[in-house]
């Protein structure tokens, strides 16, 4: 346990660094003060030394304590007794009984159909490096467990990268904040995604930087800036390529760097930037031709120009291209010469691919790189149908999930296929995590999961360019074990320990010291040290090594240029040039006849993904699911603000409540991704209307390709919904004995008071 | 899980807004009042415990806290009297000078008041020491002695190597309070840095036999000290506190003398002609930072937007826009004008540059 000086705190307290573990780019730093009597931590702010943290921190985090202390977190192991679903049953067992139950599973399963049939299921509930995918991938290594395709983020932009800039990353938003001219927020919405940008956002803006916001929806951070510009989702690659035209054709671009610095960029120019005249660049967008002009103009005028792209344009079908357009607008211009210049989507690769290596992760352990893989986006179907990524059968078939950092039955694509699929009686379950989410209900045997206050981790920022050490400030809460301990604690009792050299005796501090601070094998780390991380909490990456330094040695793809062609995407048929693909279910799709609204499903501003729900502040503020919709479409509708609704299409369904917006494009509804489904009316959220169609490349999810219609329910029906979603009358006298063992009521009195409850429901 | 009586079919009836936050930076805690002495003809000293358990307020010297007790209509503002690191864990001790007519005092003042519970939010204010070496100055009158003394109690503890000067102004010797206190700092300073502590009365009566100063404090300080030794205009920081005529006066003299104003501290009593702060909700990202720091329950507002009803008892509240506030995020956040206490302390939290005072 380290202590900090950075701040006075009363007697009989004490200071400590803790690191935010949440998925979002910012990767706080902040202070935690502890009673040290009763071990309690008591209070919790932003490091002020912390140069992007600042001393702030968000509304979510700013309510950590009330995540650490929640009565809905898991503190003990549970078994599940009765059946599966919603509304099951638990009891508490030892941590013994729990590890038996889970290897003598593991070992039954591997016996009958073969290691592969054990599938893990996680991703970012921390994004902690040890936490995130160290002790974890070495137990499923040593196991030979079917791999899983960790793409449900940003995939497709990660890809987009690679192949464009062969993992290169500009300037974070903070620097350029200080020099740029212009600042493009493409498809981002930091006031609710990583709100630490807003400031050096408002101090560029301050200072005479203009900032423009691109996005199909209004949001808070829109209302922020200089100009909003608003394309149809789905067309930003028609968006970027209509700029090159019109940059090219004004002379603006940099042709020297074009030609010293790019791959491809004759054949752009010659065989496709002609396709994108401004008429029809306007037609595709729905953005004015004026408009479009004054974008490429402003772009156009100055190098120092910092485009921060996010997640939205990287959740279509069309993304990979989307991105890549959008991040060769920088190698027009020749802004990647100025040092607040460029494009990016955060420092994805940089932050992620130097721990993705065998001393870390030990691949040596085992043939797990044989196994089959399943993509986490298709995780439904693999459950119900056994189906695997490329169409495959899955033989064996799925029997064991394993999911921790994760609760699929909300977040994955086609939702209501994934409760189906983990109801399967054939299927063993297992979920640790710190609440009691969705995906409990399905489990076999559920084991509780630490906060961060309350274990070791070492984080990178996938938005910035700092690291940052956690340190537990209390003891574990209940019996509950860090993601770490869980697989050291697995190893064990599935004898690993002695045959796999120190992959399970190794502490997560030799961990950090050992692997995660090898500057020979990360540049970025080069120079930091543990103790220093001790003292302070976090420190400064070293983006200035040589290896860095792309204008002078190149990009680090195959010829050291920027791939505006791509033989990569070529040799997998997609076209090696940047370009506009009509996506499925989107703008232009014939299906919109039927379904004529697409929905974009983007974070709520009160959690981080799945988490931060049972906060009970936060789920206050954002206290039901709602579809922001345009007044016209709602008038064609018969909609009013506030009605109950439901959206839908043919793959599902989902309940909320209209929500009439200023500013929301037609054919657009905005809805929230990763509410609780047990929160929504129909048991299901808005991902029961998504499909697992992946992206053009990069096998991301597409959960904004999605088209559905909208139409007002008479709230009357809404206990009829709810009956519904619970399996009917039946599933209601199930739960209510499940929930009511010690009584013996009969079915007759149960359903009599029902109808008193809910009067004209309970009819047989 | 928690069993149920019934399942319910409810589940859009999601709990109201939470009452308890944990992780507040100002912390509002149940108290009682452990003690209540008198220190002079017309001050208290007021000594608080907060219940076992309960989180520190965590304050600095020169910081104050509010209080409240059911039945007067608004939270009171008062100093922390002691270096908060030198008081017994949970007690936080004020000095309450019975004002006429004032409601708060009056009512400390009644029989039989130890024992009584009362809500204390703290801690406030950033009227604290500064990072530098240079000479302190602290100015203060009235129950002003409170926060500047707990200045010279923090100096002294953390043994800063500065000179300190500390003129204290009052009417008369019955007014004196403190002293023994005030000994203790003195003996405790720094070897080799000087102390000195200085009363001042503007009408004890001639024939007293008081042989200290006499006249305006703030006169005092123009005509002994100001100019001389140490006290050059932008080599020392002052500090005042006390009755708002005094603190005007003090400032009039320091600036006479040249005195930067970033080289002065103030802690003015402010009051509700004060204006209140004003959110501008095109900057708000509604991070909570504000509501983690209020003073008083219901200082700032929070709307969900959907009816003019809530907005009508809150100052200065801008249109609401569909677009940034009820449209979006369903929630807006509004200064209550009638409830503020004008601490100013969301002003200074809020790191949007959302909350200003207008001018």
């Amino acid at each position: 346990m380290t202590r900090s000086s950075k701040l006075e705190v009363p007697a009989g307290h004490s200071l400590h660094h803790v690191v935010c573990p949440h998925d979002c780019p910012d990767t706080c730093s902040m202070l935690v003060t502890r009673d040290d009597a009763s071990g309690r931590a008591v209070a919790l702010r932003g490091d002020p030394t912390h140069p992007i943290t600042r001393g702030h921190l968000c509304n979510k985090v700013n309510h950590y304590l009330d995540f650490v202390y929640n009565d809905k977190r898991v503190l003990y192991p549970h078994r599940r007794v009765g059946p599966k679903g919603p509304g099951a049953r638990f009891e508490r067992i030892s941590w013994d009984e729990a590890l038996d139950v889970v290897t003598d599973n593991f070992k039954r399963i591997i016996t009958d159909y073969g290691s592969e049939a054990i599938q893990p299921f996680n991703f970012s509930g921390t994004l902690g490096q040890i936490g995130y995918w160290t002790l974890d991938n070495r137990f499923w290594n040593k196991m030979g467990a079917a791999r899983l395709e960790m793409s449900i983020c940003i995939h497709a932009a990660f890809w987009a990268c690679m192949h464009t800039y062969g993992s290169a990353n500009g300037p974070d938003l903070a620097m350029a904040s200080h020099d740029a001219e212009l600042i493009i927020l493409w498809g981002v919405n930091p006031v609710s995604t990583g709100v630490h940008a807003m400031p050096f956002i408002r101090e560029a803006r301050e200072r005479g930087c203009q900032v423009i916001a691109i996005d199909p929806r209004p949001t808070r951070t829109t209302g922020m800036v200089d100009w909003h510009v608003q394309p149809r989702p789905g067309t930003d690659a028609a968006l970027a390529l209509g700029m090159m035209k019109i940059i090219v054709e004004r002379g603006l671009h940099d042709q020297a760097f074009l030609e010293q610095h790019t791959r491809g960029w004759r054949e752009l120019i010659e065989q496709k930037l002609p396709d994108y005249p401004l008429q029809r660049v306007a037609q595709i967008t729905g953005v004015a031709a004026a408009d479009i002009e004054r974008l490429a103009l402003a772009y156009g005028s100055t190098r120092k120009s910092h485009i921060r792209a996010g997640h939205g344009m990287n959740r279509h079908q069309n993304s990979g291209q989307m991105c890549r357009a959008v991040l060769l607008l920088p190698a027009i211009t020749g802004a990647w010469r100025e040092a607040c210049g460029g494009a990016g989507f955060g420092r994805l690769e940089e932050n992620w691919n130097p721990f993705f290596r065998n001393d870390i992760q030990r691949f040596d352990l085992g043939e797990r790189a044989s196994k089959r893989i399943v993509n986490m986006v298709q995780m439904a179907r693999a459950l119900t149908d056994n189906i695997g990524w490329e169409g495959e059968l899955l033989d064996p078939p799925i029997k064991c999930l394993f999911v921790y950092n994760a609760d699929p039955a909300n977040c994955v694509p086609n939702s209501g296929g994934m409760r189906r699929g983990m109801l399967r009686e054939d299927l063993f379950t297992v979920v640790h995590d710190t609440m009691w989410t969705d995906s409990c209900d399905y489990a076999d045997i559920v084991l509780p999961a630490d906060t961060q206050l309350e274990r070791t981790d070492f984080h990178g920022s996938y938005g910035y360019y700092h690291y940052a050490m956690n340190r537990p400030v209390i003891a574990p809460l209940g019996e509950s074990v860090s993601n770490a301990d869980l697989f050291r604690r697995l190893a064990d009792h599935m004898g690993y320990i002695e045959t796999s050299d120190n992959a399970f005796t190794q502490s997560d501090e030799e961990i950090i010291r050992d692997l995660f601070l090898d500057g020979s094998k990360n540049p970025l780390v080069e120079g930091i040290t543990f103790e220093q991380l001790l003292e302070n909490g976090w420190a400064v990456a070293n983006y200035n090594h040589p290896a860095r330094q792309y204008l002078e040695r190149g990009w680090p793809t195959a010829d050291g240029k920027i791939q505006i062609w791509s033989d990569a995407l070529a040799a997998i048929g997609i076209d090696p040039l940047p370009s506009h693909v009509v996506e499925f279910e989107g703008q232009e799709d014939p299906l919109r006849a039927r379904f004529p609204l697409q929905i974009l499903s983007t974070a709520s501003h009160y959690f981080i993904g799945d988490s931060f729900q049972t906060v009970e502040r936060l789920q206050a503020m954002h206290s039901r699911p709602t579809f922001e919709i345009s007044a016209d479409e709602a008038r064609t509708r018969g909609i009013s603000d506030g009605d109950f609704c439901r959206l839908y299409n043919d793959r599902g369904e989902t309940y909320g409540y209209a929500l009439i917006l200023t500013g929301m494009l037609p054919g657009v509804i905005g809805a929230q991704k990763q509410l609780k489904g047990s929160r929504t009316a129909g048991g299901v959220n808005v991902n029961a209307l998504n499909t697992e169609v992946l992206s053009d490349f990069g096998f991301a999810p597409t959960f904004y390709s999605v088209l559905g219609e909208i139409e007002k329910v008479d709230l009357r029906q809404l206990d009829h919904i709810r009956l519904a979603a619970m399996g009917g009358w039946q599933g209601y006298l199930r739960l209510w004995r499940a929930n009511n063992p010690d009584l013996a009521a009969d079915e007759q009195t149960i359903l009599d008071e029902a109808r008193t409850r809910y009067p004209g429901l309970f009819v047989r | 899980m928690t069993a149920l009586s019934a399942p319910t079919l409810d589940p859009l009836a999601w709990p109201v807004a939470a009452s308890t936050i944990n992780a507040r930076r100002v912390q509002r805690l149940p108290a009682r009042i452990a003690a209540l002495r008198t220190l002079n003809h017309d001050t208290y000293e007021l000594v608080l415990t907060t219940a076992p358990g309960s989180p520190p307020l965590d304050a600095r010297a020169g910081q104050f806290a509010t209080l409240e007790v059911p039945g007067i209509s608004r939270a009171r503002a008062y100093s922390f009297a002691r270096d908060p690191r030198r008081e017994t864990a949970g007690e936080y001790t004020f000095y309450i000078r019975v004002v006429h007519g004032g409601e708060f005092s009056t009512w400390l003042a009644a029989q039989g008041r130890a024992g009584t519970d009362i809500t204390i939010t703290g801690p406030l204010g950033a009227f604290t020491l500064d990072t530098s070496t240079a000479p302190m100055l602290l100015l203060a009158g009235g129950s002003g002695m409170s926060a500047v003394k707990a200045l010279a109690e923090e100096a002294s503890r953390r043994q800063l190597a500065r000179d300190c000067l500390f003129l204290y102004g009052a009417r008369t010797r019955a007014d004196l309070y403190a002293q023994q206190e005030l000994a203790e700092v003195a003996a405790c300073w720094p070897r080799g840095q000087r102390f000195e502590f200085v009363q001042v009365l503007s009408d004890e009566p001639g024939d007293s036999p008081w042989a200290g100063a006499r006249g305006l404090v703030t006169d005092h300080l123009h005509e002994h000290f100001l100019g001389r030794g140490p006290w050059l205009a932008g080599q020392f920081k002052a500090w005042l506190c006390g009755p708002p005529p005094m603190v005007e006066a003090g400032v009039r003299v320091l600036h006479a003398h040249g005195v930067p104003a970033d080289d002065i501290n103030l802690d003015v009593f402010a009051d509700a002609r004060s204006p209140a702060p004003f959110i501008a909700n095109n900057l708000c990202t509604l991070c909570d930072e504000c509501l983690l720091v209020r003073p008083v329950a219901g200082c700032i507002v929070e709307s969900g937007g959907f009816g003019a009803e809530q907005h009508k008892n809150a100052a200065n509240a801008m249109p609401i826009t569909p677009l940034l506030t009820a449209g979006l995020y369903y929630n807006t956040l509004l200064i209550d004008d009638s409830r503020c206490i004008r601490c100013y302390a969301c002003v200074k939290a809020c790191p949007h540059g959302a909350i200003s005072t207008p001018a």
